[in-house]
């Protein structure tokens, strides 16, 4: 785990560690604001949590902190002293990505979820915040993954990244039922319907998948994009 | 030979950055000269596995760099201008580094290396926090912890002030001693003569000499120069006396200047005293017009043309 430990170190000294603090913040505001004033509070728990924290604020942290951790080693040339190792390129794709898991949850996730939790506590069973965990740690996982992936593909991963987001993950998937076997947060939806079947009136039924499959894919998207960084990273010309 | 390179090209776009280059290198230091641009750093890349060549190949210690990792272990690389993890310090970088190549102690082995370079008192300050010439000392000390057979330095001396270079010469010389092969890449002279018994120069991405650096010194010192004579009145006298050096070959007479091309200039050096002498001549300067590396590396891209 030591280069899990320098990309974390380097993750958490960002200045743009401050920047990213405002994602859980705003979560936390908007999330508690429409669970104090709802009056089906499982309701609006469960539209926050499928169409807000896992969609746009969990997916904008996993793709900042995931793009970030591979492009500022390959813009520094640091990681040109990770390829003079016989560390395997796999291995190598494999540890920034828990480096990038694991401040996600961190710096994003967790505070977040945590709050909400709170605010819904009375109104939602514990099969639901169970859900909401399993969920949460999922699409964080995938998410991270596509990001450190994309920074082994091209040093605007961060732009890609926040495109794909802000256009497919929050918006397309979430309304048109047809893209949703293609999106991390459709399959995260899966799972949380399972316990919180309550759609808000802009959610679509999320896809007719099964959560074992749904957690399969999600599993399958970490595993692809890990397996597609490691072989780009062991073919590409550095810098 | 532990390095063997043997006709490798590499473009980058349209861009030859090094072009059917051969060389062996064994055991000792050599040095790998060359103008900006010269292919260097390339070559380097390549040695030190970073990149693959379009054609040809490269073996370091009997493997490829690129694809064969297990050979990291035993190759140390200081590349040129990238510096460590700056939130790191010294002796977390450098550990972290001996750990992932396999020292079985790499908290001595880091020790060792940082004293080695005389980092031991800045070894707990962060990177982000170090000079250049601390940050090159830092760069050697993570390529000499896990005591590598191979060691490629891309200009090493770059940042470090005069007692520095020293001490990375000697550094550098001790472990040569020791049974490393080095190969040191530098676009200064004087430089790879202090440091390297054997030189490869290229130039333009082409190998134009290699061998012993006292001879290509010598070839470099024989070579055609011209050199510009400064007076304290009329040149003219001195001009006439010099026309008749059998070195000189062509005299050119200015405002107080007279500059001569001489295919000895040392001999043409001491001709110039004896011919300002007998002509009442005051002489101001001496100076070669063309002793820049352009020059010399573009005498020795003609000379392997064969025009020379």
């Amino acid at each position: 785990m030591i280069i899990a430990g320098i990309v974390l170190k380097r993750i958490v000294r960002a200045k743009r560690i401050i920047a990213l603090g405002l994602l859980p913040a705003l979560g936390l505001l908007v999330g508690i604001l429409s669970l104090r004033g709802a009056t089906d509070v499982r309701a609006a728990y469960a539209g926050f949590t499928r169409g807000l924290l896992i969609p746009i604020i969990i997916a904008l942290g996993a793709f900042v902190i995931g793009s970030s951790a591979v492009t500022d080693e390959r813009e520094d040339l640091t990681i040109l002293y990770l390829a003079q190792t016989p560390v395997s390129r796999l291995r190598i794709v494999v540890e920034t990505w828990l480096a990038a898991f694991a401040a996600t949850l961190m710096l994003v996730a967790v505070p977040t979820v945590l709050a909400v939790m709170l605010a819904g506590r009375a109104e939602v069973s514990m099969a639901g915040k169970a859900d909401l965990v399993l969920a949460v740690v999922l699409s964080t996982a995938a998410y991270t993954a596509l990001a450190v992936a994309l920074g082994f593909f091209t040093r605007r991963a961060m732009l890609f990244g926040l495109a794909y987001v802000l256009l497919w993950e929050s918006i397309v998937a979430s309304f048109a039922s047809s893209a949703g076997n293609f999106s991390v947060s459709s399959h995260a939806r899966v799972v949380l319907a399972r316990s919180l079947d309550v759609l808000t009136r802009y959610e679509v039924k999320p896809p007719d998948t099964g959560v074992v499959t749904s957690l399969v894919v999600l599993v399958a998207i970490v595993a692809v994009a890990l397996a597609l960084a490691g072989r780009r990273l062991q073919r590409m010309n550095l810098p | 030979m532990s390095i063997v390179v043997e006709g490798v090209s590499r473009t980058f776009g349209d861009t030859v950055a090094v072009s059917q280059v051969s060389f062996r290198v064994g055991p000792g230091i050599t040095g790998l000269l060359g103008h900006n641009g010269a292919g260097k750093s390339t070559l380097l890349s390549l040695l030190a596995g970073y990149a693959r060549p379009d054609e040809g190949t490269v073996r370091v210690l009997d493997a490829d760099p690129h694809r064969d990792i297990a050979i990291h272990s035993r190759l140390g690389v200081v590349p040129d201008g990238m510096g460590l993890w700056p939130q790191l310090t010294a002796r977390e970088a450098v550990v972290a580094l001996a750990r992932m190549r396999g020292v079985a102690d790499p908290h001595a082995a880091a020790a060792a290396a940082l004293a080695e370079v005389g980092l031991t008192e800045a070894a707990d300050r962060r990177l982000g926090q170090f000079s250049k010439g601390m940050g090159q000392r830092a760069k050697l000390a993570q390529a000499l912890a896990h005591d590598p057979a191979v060691l490629l330095l891309d200009e090493p001396l770059n940042g470090l002030d005069p007692a520095q270079r020293r001490h990375m010469i000697d550094v550098v010389r001790r472990r040569a001693a020791a049974g490393c092969t080095v190969l040191v890449s530098s676009h200064v002279l004087h430089e790879v003569e202090r440091m390297a018994p054997q030189v490869v120069v290229l130039v333009n991405g082409r190998v134009v000499a290699e061998g012993e650096t006292v001879g290509i010194k010598a070839l470099l010192r024989d070579r055609p120069q011209t050199v510009r004579v400064r007076t304290a009145g009329d040149a003219r006298p001195l001009a006439a006396a010099l026309t008749a050096d059998p070195a000189t070959r062509e005299v050119r007479v200015g405002d107080g200047t007279v500059e001569v091309d001489t295919s000895d200039p040392e001999a043409l050096g001491r001709t110039v005293a004896r011919a300002a002498s007998a002509a009442g001549t005051t002489l101001r300067a001496i100076e070669p017009v063309d002793d820049d590396l352009e020059s010399l590396y573009a005498y020795l891209t003609a000379r392997a043309r064969g025009a020379q």
